[in-house]
């Protein structure tokens, strides 16, 4: 699990209030339904999905707005431009979406799932305030037991889901949403609704791409760790290793 | 040597200590009187083992020898005395001198006649072997006295009796279709020499329009009063207005022959069908083909072990099979019927087997296979007396869930009340409706009351409320939405017409008001047990574990004390510092490595050794990974506590054990393996009952052992010439054999049964609060 780097899985952490439609979002991404009646999360679980990215650090954003649909992304740019996976091409991996628990008490045992994460998504209810204000704590929350390298740079992205409602029931202005992201360090942010699927895999192109970028910059700090012969040993010890 | 007479004495009396017939203890039932100048010296009734006669060669044991041909002799000679027909006319019984000192020495337990409150009698069923329960004044000492087993196929004065009774007066159609058994010579004997009151003959009097259920009285469940003062008996009887003009004595049963007469009439043309039917079947032609065509299968399927067992455990077909050729025709072909059964049963014997390391005795595998016998209503309802109160043990009822769960939902939600304790299992009919009274109002008044039409609980804070009561909400709305009742958001919980179609599928954004009454009153419950539980408040989770108990029971103020109750033992699941649930992780970590140790070192090369992905499992009981009906009966199993408070752990290590091989050879990292068992569908829950139950009894066998090894290496510098000498230690030489290959044992050193593991052989609940968080 932890340590251990598995080249071409990027793994995705979705974190936030009980209720907020995580589950819903990993179902609607990963095998495109929805349903009202998923339970509530209990321990952790997780999806995967097949990507293909443009492999360049930039943001770019591809023909894929209007292209929802479509599984794979930048689908059309990775047959035109390079069909190899170099470095500079596009590059199939598969996407690992971690679904877990959203009442706090079990965060004990979610953090174990956290680590080796190289993308961490944040949930919140536009028609619930709370777990809006939550949010940051999440991040905290994240940060303080994932481990992660260097956590000024760790990407996360904001999802604000449920946008499908009446304008009436909603409680979280997008200003509001755009001033913490902003706060927080820049972090993407998207309205997405699992249910009416408003903007689901664009939001996971994001990720997936951030998650992607995150890998690779570990994916150096691996290699470099593993050819200084001093510094062998990783976090979790030669255990973890799995390769 | 102090003298006595012997006053009666029966042989092949068992108790049976544990559920495995390999453990049975052969005894003597015996009453005695001591000679003493006191002529109201009172009798005494004991049980000694066989064995106790014959162990020790010390210079005692020509009289202990001598004691026990003078009980054999004693056991044939009350026989001979005793008259099938005679209920009341006093026999004249032989009386024998004996050494009552001795008799001290071996028994196991004493009870004087005096003391003696009741004695149940229960006749031997195909099933059962008919037995006895004395019941003493002083409550305490029940304990002492174990249920005495009447093994009537291996004891002579029975098939002595027996066969004289069948050369007697032999009626196929008798109206008393029931064999003579063992407890019926005692139960004449006592009228000698005290005063038996039969408490179910009141049924019988007054309730002649339900002749069924009063023969089952009559016939199953005989208790009888011991030397009863008018008080007991009308405590028992309270149907009986004249009491006082009757004789207090067991002949009062003539009341209701009238109506016997009239069904006995009836039952003879039907049975004189069925005896023309069967007098074709035995003609002289006809017979033989049968037999012949039979037979091999039949001598076949008699040395069978399966067939043995069933035969062995049914004492009424064994004496048939002796004593009529023509019944072996029946049992041949009853034989056939299991033919199947009995051929699945060697493979699955074998697969277990293996599996378990052969640490566990065919017998033991047969006792946990045994699940076909669910508890239907009328073997429950036979199970209480007329006051309602359980008049077989609570072990004895438990055993029966244990191995076999209930038949459906009816009998469940009255079995569940007892199992979750909202119900004790002493309570009388009577006491259960106070109860109910009781716990009604402390609902309302205490509990429900304080939150009902918008109100904040007094000593929470308004958003604390708030809080939970939205986390609440959220859960129930998602709760087993596939069940039928709580389907549909309308107000019936049911699909009426087209507008509750609309209605129902309208509900489909967060902030939708839940109106289906069902769920409802699940939130109510929860909301209550916020109330009732502060410190815990809600936790996700308790929705899954509160649903099958009120979609079977169906009431709210019994579904909120059933949930109070589970909860008392699930608390430790749902604690803010995961104590309790970790606590049962590293217990199966620890149980893992001992009894797999090849899945455990695999799990650790996979950094899997924590046993994350059994969390959910654990958490709420399998809830999420069976089917609602398989739930019921896994959850009614667990709450037995029949082997260990904590079977659930046996039960999720029957599920590691069976698929062991798939992942030790397919799955290499922590994510594969969560995945793995996150995803298992369509588990075959009796497998893994059986399994779990086989993997207690090694887990327990491995304990006992290690125990007496260690004993034995503690002792060993003292007592060098002690060495494998010990009683227990060449019993277990093959589990020696077998824990060496387990790489457990190592002789030179101790291997410790942590106390974390010890728990699992305790029955008690263990029960851990939640502390209080602010």
């Amino acid at each position: 699990m932890s340590g251990g780097r598995k080249k071409n899985i990027l793994k995705v952490i979705i974190l936030g209030d009980s209720g907020v439609g995580k589950t819903s979002l990993m179902q609607r991404y990963v095998n495109g339904k929805y349903s009202q009646q998923y339970k509530a999360t209990i321990g952790a679980d997780f999806l995967t999905k097949e990507v293909t990215l443009d492999d360049s650090s930039s943001h770019v954003n591809n023909s894929n707005s209007n292209n929802n649909s479509n599984n794979n992304f930048n689908n059309d740019n990775s047959r035109t431009q390079h069909n190899n996976n170099t470095s500079n091409g596009s590059k199939t991996a598969t996407l690992q979406v971690w679904d877990t628990a959203g009442q706090e008490r079990f965060q004990s045992l979610g953090v174990a799932f956290y680590r080796g994460a190289d993308c961490c998504v944040l949930v919140y209810d536009v028609t619930n305030l709370k777990s809006f204000e939550n949010i940051k704590v999440w991040r905290d929350e994240f940060l303080l037991h994932a481990n992660v390298s260097s956590p000024e740079t760790f990407p996360f992205v904001i999802l604000g889901n449920k946008i499908d409602v009446d304008e009436a029931k909603k409680v979280v202005s997008a200003r509001q949403a755009q001033d913490l992201a902003k706060g927080l360090g820049d972090i993407p942010l998207f309205f997405t609704s699992a249910k009416s699927s408003i903007n689901v895999d664009i939001a996971f192109e994001e990720i997936a791409r951030s998650a992607l970028q995150q890998n690779q910059l570990e994916d150096d700090m691996f290699e470099d760790d593993f050819n200084d012969a001093i510094n062998i040993q990783l976090d979790n010890g030669p255990s973890s290793c799995q390769c | 040597m102090s003298s006595g007479v012997l006053l009666y004495c029966k042989s092949k009396v068992y108790i049976h200590p544990t559920n495995r017939t390999s453990e049975n203890v052969p005894g003597f039932l015996i009453v005695y009187k001591k000679l003493s100048t006191d002529p109201d010296s009172n009798s005494i009734i004991t049980w000694c083992r066989e064995d106790a006669f014959q162990t020790s060669p010390s210079s005692r044991s020509n009289n202990k020898k001598n004691i026990l041909s003078q009980l054999l002799e004693a056991d044939l000679e009350f026989a001979a005395k005793y008259q099938p027909t005679s209920t009341s006319t006093k026999n004249s019984y032989p009386t024998i001198r004996i050494d009552t000192s001795q008799l001290l020495l071996c028994s196991d337990w004493q009870i004087f006649i005096s003391s003696v409150y009741s004695i149940q009698f229960r006749v031997p069923s195909s099933w059962w072997f008919g037995s006895i329960v004395i019941n003493s004044k002083a409550k305490n000492i029940d304990d002492n006295i174990p249920v005495l087993f009447f093994h009537d196929d291996v004891c002579p004065s029975t098939k002595r009796i027996q066969k004289k009774m069948m050369m007697e007066n032999f009626d196929p159609f008798n109206k008393d279709q029931d064999l003579y058994w063992g407890g019926d010579d005692f139960k004449q004997f006592l009228t000698t020499i005290c005063d038996l009151q039969s408490v179910n003959n009141a049924s019988s009097d007054d309730a002649s329009s339900d002749i069924l259920s009063s023969k089952n009285n009559a016939r199953g469940n005989n208790i009888y009063l011991v030397n009863p003062t008018l008080e007991d008996l009308r405590n028992f009887k309270s149907n009986i207005q004249n009491l006082d003009k009757k004789p207090a004595s067991p002949t009062s049963k003539n009341k209701s022959t009238g109506v016997y007469d009239s069904l006995n009439k009836q039952k003879w043309t039907i049975l004189g069908k069925i005896a023309d039917y069967t007098a074709k079947l035995t003609t002289p032609s006809y017979v033989p083909n049968l037999l012949s065509s039979y037979s091999p299968v039949l001598e076949k399927f008699l040395n069978d072990k399966y067939v043995n067992n069933l035969l062995k455990s049914s004492p009424q077909l064994q004496q048939a099979s002796d004593d009529f050729e023509s019944a072996r025709v029946y049992l041949a072909k009853w034989a056939l019927n299991v033919k199947q059964e009995a051929e699945k049963y060697r493979n699955v014997y074998e697969n277990l087997s293996n599996d378990m390391d052969n640490m566990v005795t065919d017998e033991e595998i047969h006792v946990a296979l045994e699940r076909s016998h669910p508890l239907t209503l009328a073997k429950w309802e036979s199970m209480f007396d007329e006051q309602g109160r359980l008049n077989v043990t609570v072990h004895e009822t438990k055993d029966f869930i244990f191995h076999g769960g209930c038949e459906n939902n009816e009998v469940r939600r009255q079995v569940w009340l007892f199992l979750l304790g909202v119900y004790p299992w002493d309570s009388s009919k009577d006491e259960r409706e106070q109860l109910l009274k009781s716990l009604e109002s402390i609902y309302f008044s205490s509990y429900k009351n304080l939150w009902f039409g918008d109100q904040v609980p007094s000593d929470m804070t308004k958003e604390h409320w708030k809080d939970e009561v939205f986390k609440i909400d959220k859960d129930v709305k998602r709760n087993d939405r596939h069940l039928n009742i709580y389907k549909h958001n309308t107000e019936t919980g049911k699909l009426v017409n087209s507008d509750d179609q609309e209605m129902d599928s309208e509900v489909d954004d967060s902030n939708w008001v839940i109106i289906n009454p069902h769920l409802n009153t699940l939130k109510s419950i929860l909301m209550s047990y916020n109330v009732y539980n502060p410190d815990l408040g809600y936790c996700q989770g308790m929705t899954d574990l509160l649903s099958p108990i009120y979609y079977i029971l169906q009431d709210e103020v019994l579904s909120f004390w059933a949930f109070v109750n589970f909860m008392d033992r699930m608390e430790r699941n749902f604690l803010t510092d995961q104590s309790g649930i970790k606590e049962q992780m590293l217990t199966l970590a620890e149980l893992t490595q001992l009894m797999l140790p090849d899945l455990m070192k695999h799990l650790t090369e996979c950094d899997s050794s924590n046993l994350f992905f059994c969390f959910r499992m654990i958490l709420v009981w399998f809830k999420r990974d069976f089917q609602d009906e398989q739930i019921w009966k896994i959850w009614e199993i667990f709450w037995t506590d029949y082997y260990s408070s904590q079977f659930q752990l046996f039960f999720m290590l029957a599920i590691l054990q069976k698929n062991s091989l798939p992942v030790i050879n397919n799955l290499k990292s922590f994510d594969d393996i969560l995945k793995y068992f996150n995803d298992l569908k369509d588990l075959d829950w009796e497998d893994l009952m059986v399994r779990a139950e086989l993997l207690f009894i090694k887990f327990q066998k491995i304990v006992a052992f290690v125990d007496g090894q260690n004993s034995l290496i503690s002792d060993a510098p003292a007592n060098p010439n002690t060495t494998g000498t010990g009683t227990g230690a060449e019993a277990n030489i093959p589990i020696e054999d077998k824990l060496t290959k387990l790489s457990l044992h190592d002789p030179k050193k101790e291997f410790i049964i942590s106390d974390r593991l010890r728990t699992l052989l305790s029955k008690r609940i263990i029960i851990q609060r939640e502390k209080k968080s602010f």
